[in-house]
């Protein structure tokens, strides 16, 4: 008996609706990778509708597709999918709906797409502001190039 | 490719996956406007990486260069790096330093228990010779009569002139020591090699060596180590003496049990404060022995209990609760010239009771820049969180 009724909630749909009114049927075991959601359905049993009011619809789309998908080859590849800005919504998306697959594969493609990067270009692309003092600024430029000056010939 | 590309182009997202794409901070290829017409630049006032992200961000990077960019964007970035560099540099596990014949000038520090490498580029290594790594830094003698010493986890460096001891160290089988003074930057470099065995001591606070034995006369030296805060020294014979930093003289331990044979292969180790010497060949020879001070004897050890010896072909290191750091007990970890014929290193790991070969470690996924598949140049164990200190006062 209790097999049939986790053969049937595992079937079970359910709604989710991005902030911009966009709607998604997903199974009950795709929605609950996001504890966020799997909270919300502790809560209260009979919901059918979920509210998501910090992400837009296109972003749910992926995740939604990501936790579908998920294994080591497809997120090799979903993390050369997107732009800095894309990976940084996403990311948003994914705190939010709590999944820490999702955290983990972005948090990879972000540091990924710093590598070799200087902090100049890092500050551009994530729209940070370099509030170092002057005299922090100039410790951390000779620090840069600490071992190359002097003793080498090229 | 396996994302469904209808979906894709329903959403109107690009599949840019080059560099240029994400080089492109305007919006122009970025996302539509969202149903409630703002532009995404302004939604960024929501950073998605806080703390926890950046932590995770953090850990992802392969490069101490990148880590150090890393912790150079800003202050709340330095505060996180400065976390997880210190919890980094606390760790008293052994990372493995190599370079391979082609990397030029990065140089390679595996971790064996987390099955990764991470990498730092420090200068050009051609031409000059390894020496030995102590207290974090990497010694390498350069042709012009200088020791570049390199700390590749604090970025820092320091030049040594050897001119005055040039002729009496070769450098290509150096064996070297470094302690601070306590509370200063001040610091000593304990020399020998093993061509000559001698014994030399340079002085940073007036930049000068002493020898204590030139050319191996009238000790012949193998090995060296800093405990309670003291430089001891191992000689061929076995005779342990305790280096005087005031004066050029040695004071030998009287101590009962010497073993009575000689051994170029003696090694003198400080362990959880216990002084050891050990004499290790894979496969043939393990004889470990503990100093024990209340009977100033030799103790032959019949097992290495909970420690365990990391041996390279310049030096040997003891580490107790190797179990905490992702080794096993009893066990001596193994890396040799010998496996640098093929083509990656590995680490042998032998029984700390009968010295049989209990495995192999393969020191897989090597990073990008020290392509695996050229030769390992030189290799040797790296303790991170090591920072010997020296007491002047200590010895008379």
């Amino acid at each position: 008996m209790a097999e049939e009724k986790s053969q049937a909630s595992s079937s079970k749909m359910l709604t989710l609706k991005a902030s911009d009114g966009v709607l998604f049927e997903v199974e009950l075991n795709i929605a609950k990778e996001m504890k966020t959601v799997q909270a919300y359905i502790d809560d209260c049993e009979d919901i059918e509708t979920i509210p998501i009011p910090n992400v837009l619809g296109k972003h749910l789309a992926i995740v939604i597709e990501y936790i579908k998908k998920t294994n080591e080859e497809y997120d090799a590849e979903f993390e050369k999918q997107w732009n800095m800005d894309d990976l940084q919504l996403l990311l948003l998306a994914a705190n939010y709906l709590n999944i820490s697959g999702l955290q983990e594969c972005l948090c990879k493609a972000i540091a990924k797409r710093i590598e070799n990067k200087s902090p100049e270009y890092v500050r551009k692309v994530f729209n940070i502001e370099n509030d170092h003092s002057p005299e922090e600024e100039a410790k951390l430029r000779k620090e840069y190039k600490w071992a190359f000056e002097g003793v080498d010939k090229d | 490719m396996q994302v469904d590309k209808m979906a894709s182009t329903k959403l109107g997202m690009e599949q840019g996956n080059n560099e240029e794409d994400s080089n492109r901070s305007n919006s122009s290829n970025a996302l539509p406007l969202s149903s409630s017409g703002k532009k995404m630049k302004e939604d960024k006032d929501i950073s998605p990486l806080d703390g926890d992200m950046l932590d995770i961000v953090s850990k992802k990077l392969v490069s101490f260069d990148d880590l150090f960019n890393f912790s150079a964007v800003c202050k709340e970035w330095r505060a996180v790096h400065k976390i997880y560099w210190r919890k980094f540099l606390e760790s008293q596990s052994p990372l493995i330093v190599q370079t391979t014949r082609n990397a030029k000038r990065f140089y390679s520090f595996y971790s064996i228990p987390e099955k990764r490498a991470y990498s730092s580029k420090l200068s050009y290594f051609r031409g000059k010779s390894y020496c030995g790594s102590s207290s974090g830094y990497l010694v390498m003698a350069g042709a012009n009569n200088i020791l570049q010493l390199m700390n590749p986890f604090t970025r820092k460096q320091k030049i040594i002139d050897i001119s005055v001891v040039r002729k009496d160290l070769t450098y290509f089988a150096c064996r070297v020591l470094l302690a601070f003074t306590r509370d200063s930057d001040e610091f000593v470099l304990v020399a020998s090699c093993k061509r000559f065995l001698g014994l030399y001591v340079y002085h940073s606070r007036n930049s000068s060596w002493k020898t204590y034995s030139k050319r191996g006369h009238p000790w012949k030296v193998v090995d060296f180590v800093l405990f309670n805060n003291t430089i001891y020294v191992l000689t061929y014979k076995a005779e342990i003496g305790v280096l005087s930093l005031n004066s050029e003289s040695l004071k030998f331990l009287k101590l009962k049990n010497t073993p009575n044979v000689p051994s170029w292969s003696y090694s003198l180790l400080s362990c959880d404060g216990e002084l050891l010497v050990v004499d290790f060949v894979p496969n043939k020879v393990l004889d470990v022995y503990r100093i024990d001070w209340e009977t100033m004897s030799y103790v032959k050890l019949q097992t290495l209990g909970e420690r365990a010896l990391f041996h390279s072909p310049y030096k040997c290191y003891a580490l107790a609760n190797p179990g905490k750091w992702g080794f096993e007990s009893n066990r001596v970890y193994s890396i040799d010239w010998d496996s640098i014929d093929r083509d990656s290193a590995e680490c042998e790991v032998y029984s700390g009771s009968n010295n049989e070969l209990v495995e192999c470690i393969m020191l897989a996924g090597s990073s990008r820049e020290v392509r695996s598949r050229s030769t390992p140049y030189w290799l040797d164990w790296c303790f991170r969180n090591q920072h010997d200190e020296v007491d002047y006062s200590l010895v008379e």
